[in-house]
């Protein structure tokens, strides 16, 4: 793996650090000596700024964006600033070095100048995207200015103008030293008319001006001695907030395309219907419907809705691809799978308008799979058309079955796809189950793929009479309980149907009778939940084996409840208990308050290690899942929901 | 029921030990759960030290749960090694217990 190196970085790192320990151990050096003791507190200063200036250099290494050269390159010119103040310090009176001294005058005084006209012009602008005529202006004169700067410090070299250096070697302002100060002055003025009259919002301008005035009127209040080095650390004080508000500032936008993401996702979900049941004077069916998308947003889609009185249409698409375009793409075909259908006609003529529809604005060339259903709610007709997408599987004969329908071309792909119809006519209690691919290509961590087979079969080992909402429950259940911890890439789209006709009285099975204990969450009550459990199996005269093996179950999940739910706290257990028939089972459900923990979800123990490697944990879930005939899990509105179902 | 529940523990769990050298028989009567296996676990911790072998009788062991399997597994993990554990007398519903567990493979059973 070769990464380039960023030498800038390098060096300029190396550049401060070495500065910093320079003037930690020149100052120690020096400490004694009686010459520079009345400049010990421009020595600390000195010698601090230079470290902070490491600090800062390494802190915004990793810095991109709009200035962040411009910002270290003035951390490296503070640094430099703090190393020549102190030389200059150093050299102050010692007449043999008087030369020395002058030029040090001169490069300090440059460098005040350049890191003025840097900071206080270049990088405001930078950072606040300034531009426009004034930019344009300002732009030619501040660097006539700066020129005119340089001249005025470089004239001292050979004569006295602004400051000299006398043969004792003391350092002195001549009377026309605020010549030097004009071209600092106007710069440092049009950086604030600049920050003031920019098109960046004010919570941006605030900070600018806060960082631009308050440094610069403390580095005017001290910036006239010669030699104070208070003067760089107000300079260093500015980069210090420059850049705690420039991080802030990042970080804010991040949080923003986020929030706007997450705000993308709940818009698109509100367009789906979410309201269940969603007709509620409507007995002739049962219909539910989720997604859970995988990430942000996504191209997955369910819809339903009344075309006339007697008619319900259900649509299941999906959008190829992901993210924004895939939704901005689902959002469009949803609008128009919608119009047509309320405009009339077969499902496949519906498709096929919304194809020629999508196909002549697709630029994008993307295209959705799309399942549209037409029930006539009094017969129970069903027509379906299919744009490439999924089969449905349907339980017309007491078992759900894959339904391999005629598949036209994707809608979107070509421009004049043509589509079939099927046509089924659903009895009441016959079921619809349609998913996107999200359902039968989740995957484990072992790149299994959950299938269509699984599907069916999962399905299938639902127990009977169950609404739409527990069946597509029961299918999620068994995609997790497959998938495990492995990611989800796909969204997780159903919707179920179940046809009841207008005779609901036939199809609405079982009104099942629960009894209901309600004890402390303790294990000292085992037994008296035990006994709840006992008697009613009593009554349907449960053999022996199968009430022990009830019992252990019961047993391992009370315990369970009553060991971890509530921690160090305490609650209640609630256990429900009914019988159903065909085939006679007891369903017994163990509600609980506590944390969210779903026993499912836990790694069965591996049971084919030696005596040794076996662990006395997850034995007591293990025991339950497999001797029982189905087990769900569910959380909901603060409680875990815990369901084994027993055939007797 | 609180503290009072546990009374009737001992009722339910009657474990006695029979000594012959260093061959000790426990009896296993009666429900092996949460509550009573901290009985058994008492009682077999006093003699694993100076067992070289233990046999657990099961024949009246009418109930065993998690609880129950973690002392045996418990048991048989401290003496490997120091002697055997032996369980006799195992009904068809333990062996059951035991076989979907995977235990049928780390016991010896006879």
């Amino acid at each position: 793996m070769l990464k380039k190196i960023n030498w800038f970085n390098v060096l300029g790192l190396v550049y401060t650090i070495a500065v910093g320990i320079f003037l930690i151990v020149w100052s120690d050096i020096n400490f004694e000596v009686a010459r520079i003791q009345s400049y010990l507190f421009d020595f600390g200063v000195d010698t601090i700024g230079a470290i902070i200036c490491v600090a800062l250099f390494y802190g915004c290494l990793r810095q991109k964006g709009e200035g962040t050269l411009i910002f270290r390159l003035l951390i490296l010119m503070v640094s430099t600033s703090f190393l020549i103040n102190e030389l200059m310090l150093f050299v102050s009176g010692l007449s043999e070095l008087r030369i020395l001294h002058l030029t040090l005058c001169v490069l300090s005084s440059f460098l005040d100048l350049a890191l003025i006209v840097d900071l206080y012009y270049y990088y405001i602008k930078k950072l606040l995207s300034i531009e426009g005529k004034i930019a344009k202006i300002t732009d030619i004169i501040v660097p006539i200015l700066a020129s005119l700067g340089t001249l005025i410090i470089l004239i001292n070299i050979i004569y006295p103008l602004t400051f000299a250096v006398d043969e004792q070697g003391v350092f002195a302002y001549t009377s026309l030293a605020w010549l030097m100060d004009i071209a600092p002055d106007i710069v440092f003025i049009i950086g604030i008319v600049h920050i003031i009259i920019c098109h960046a919002p004010w919570n941006q301008k605030i900070p600018a001006l806060l960082f631009v005035v308050f440094p610069g009127i403390g580095y005017y209040l001290v910036g006239g001695e010669h030699g104070a080095a208070a003067q760089y650390g107000f300079v260093l004080m500015s980069l210090i907030v420059m850049y705690c508000v420039i991080f802030n500032d990042n970080n804010k936008k991040m949080t923003a395309t986020e929030t706007e993401l997450n705000m993308g996702t709940e818009i698109q979900a509100n367009t789906l219907p979410s309201v269940f049941p969603p007709f509620p004077d409507r007995h002739e069916f049962d219909i539910y419907a989720s997604m859970t998308p995988a990430k942000e947003v996504g191209g997955d889609f369910y819809d339903f809705f009344m075309i006339d009185d007697d008619h319900l249409a259900m649509v299941i698409a999906d959008v190829s691809g992901k993210g924004v375009p895939a939704a901005l793409f689902m959002m469009s075909s949803k609008i128009l799978i919608n119009d047509h259908a309320l405009i009339g006609g077969k499902p496949s003529e519906i498709l096929e308008r919304v194809n020629r529809a999508v196909y002549a604005s697709n630029k994008a060339h993307m295209f959705v799979t799309v399942w549209l259903g037409i029930l006539e709610i009094s017969t129970g007709k069903l027509v379906t058309s299919s744009a490439g997408h999924e089969y449905p599987i349907i339980n017309v004969n007491g078992k759900y079955e894959i339904f391999k329908d005629i598949h036209g071309l994707a809608i979107g792909a070509m421009p004049n796809s043509k589509y079939k119809d099927m046509e089924i006519t659903l009895k009441s209690g016959d079921q619809i189950f349609v998913y996107t691919d999200g359902v039968a290509e989740a995957t484990n961590a072992n790149k299994q793929l959950f299938g269509t087979d699984r599907t069916v079969e999962a399905l299938n080992n639902l127990p009977q009479g169950i609404s739409q909402q527990e069946v597509l429950e029961g299918v999620k259940k068994a995609v997790d309980g497959f998938v495990k911890d492995a990611p989800q890439f796909d969204d997780l789209t159903m919707l179920g149907i179940r046809y009841i006709g207008s005779n609901p009285i036939e199809a609405s099975k079982e009104t099942k009778n629960v009894e209901e204990l309600i004890v402390k969450a303790d294990v000292n009550n085992l037994e008296e939940v035990q006994a709840f459990i006992d008697q009613k199996l009593e009554e349907v005269d449960c053999p022996m084996k199968t009430q022990t093996t009830i019992d252990i179950a019961v047993e391992e999940i009370f315990v369970n409840i009553a060991n971890y739910a509530y921690g160090s706290s305490s609650g209640d257990a609630v256990i429900q208990v009914s019988m159903n028939e065909d085939p006679l089972s007891i369903e017994i459900t163990f509600i609980d308050s506590g944390s969210e923990y779903n026993p499912l979800a836990k790694p069965d123990p591996n049971t084919s290690l030696s005596l040794m490697e076996r662990q006395k944990g997850g034995l007591g879930i293990f025991m339950v899942k497999k001797s029982m005939d189905d087990m769900t899990y569910e959380y909901k509105d603060g409680k875990n929901i815990l369901k084994i179902v027993k055939n007797i | 029921m609180g503290l009072f529940g546990k009374k009737n523990t001992e009722s339910k769990l009657k474990v006695s030990v029979n000594k012959d050298g260093d061959t000790y028989t426990v009896l296993v009567d009666g429900r092996l759960d949460t509550l009573t296996s901290p009985q058994l676990d008492a009682e077999l911790n006093k003699i694993i030290g100076n067992a070289k072998k233990l046999v657990l009788d099961l024949d009246k062991l009418a109930y065993i749960s998690s609880a129950g399997l973690r002392v045996l597994l418990g048991a048989a993990q401290q003496l490997d090694g120091k002697g055997e554990m032996v369980l006799v007398h195992v009904s068809e519903a333990i062996r059951e217990i035991f076989d979907v567990t995977g235990f049928i493979q780390v016991f010896n059973i006879e």
